[in-house]
């Protein structure tokens, strides 16, 4: 059963667990077109062998990985850090580790971080990202 | 085709050119930036993407949902600057974004259904990294009454051209 996401049930160092995603067509296709891009390297080829998705890619997947423990009304996303090291690429199996690193209350309003890190079946680092959300949408309450 | 930039503007036409970054670009060099129009129906789409094809009412889709976690009407998500930011840098660093970029971002204010927001970055500093030189720019994003709404840092790597630090 999920926990209703509050400040109070949640736990820095939690997992929030281990996927496998392969890199579709048509995941590309509907990344891109939400970011109004038609870069060639998403579409024709890139220099790094074949087709490529968007960096940002995994963008949502911290907080589907959120979403898989926790019962969120909404939140609102204030402070995202990216490294990008290697392309996720068409056809490639990338598995996906998030986890809770931080949260802290600011005016009177409960955060959360969580780290995202990504690498794909032959072993390569793809990404890693800290996504910080405002989850105390009611001010003062720390729900 | 690989090693080339093309910019897509709004029209889906590929013939925007970006200034690539490049070692001999100097701090306070701006590049060029690009406007994006934010649409209920933009939001929408990515929402439906997002819950697996599914419309939902969400903080982004509906305003009284928005209103009950007191947001004045439905927000953008916030992977519309990060997304957005991201192709930008693309287009300005190509590989070296790929394979090296950094962005470091605050969502210091809401995005909504109607504003048109542009992507500014502005070089602050060039660092030695390796054989590479890392280009690290202030990024922010404007809405149209000029009021920031996204603020951080990116950086991203280019070839040294066989420059080399005094240890390297």
């Amino acid at each position: 059963m999920k926990k209703k996401l509050s400040y109070q049930n949640i736990e820095v160092g939690e997992e929030l667990g281990k996927k496998e995603v392969l890199i579709t067509d048509e995941m590309i296709r509907a990344c891109a077109d939400a970011i109004e891009t038609k870069h060639p390297w998403y579409f024709e080829d890139s220099p790094f062998g074949g087709r490529i998705a968007p960096p940002t890619i995994f963008d949502n997947d911290t907080l589907r990985m959120l979403d898989e423990n926790y019962d969120r009304f909404g939140s609102i996303h204030t402070r995202q850090v990216w490294e990008f090291k290697n392309p996720a690429k068409l056809g490639k199996r990338i598995t996906l580790n998030a986890r809770i690193i931080d949260k802290y209350i600011k005016r009177g309003r409960g955060y959360v971080t969580m780290e995202l890190a990504a690498i794909d079946e032959d072993g390569l680092e793809i990404c890693r990202g800290r996504h910080t959300s405002l989850i105390s949408l009611e001010k003062g309450t720390g729900k | 085709m690989p090693g080339e930039t093309y910019i897509v503007d709004q029209s889906g036409k590929r013939d925007r050119k970006m200034t690539k970054a490049d070692r001999n670009l100097e701090t306070g060099f701006d590049f060029e930036p690009r406007s994006y129009e934010i649409t209920q129906e933009k939001i929408n789409i990515y929402s439906r993407y997002v819950f697996h094809g599914k419309d939902t009412k969400n903080i982004h889709t509906d305003d009284e949902t928005a209103r009950r976690a007191g947001l004045p009407r439905a927000v953008a998500q916030g992977r519309y600057p990060i997304g957005y930011l991201s192709e930008v840098l693309l287009d300005f660093f190509g590989r070296g974004w790929v394979q090296g970029g950094k962005l470091e971002v605050s969502l210091i204010k809401g995005i909504y259904p109607g504003d048109t927001i542009t992507i500014k970055g502005k070089i602050r500093d060039k660092v030695h990294e390796g054989n590479t030189i890392r280009i690290v720019l202030d990024v922010w994003i404007e809405n149209q009454m000029k009021e920031k709404t996204t603020v951080g840092t990116a950086s991203g790597l280019v070839d040294d051209g066989g420059e080399r630090t005094p240890e390297g």
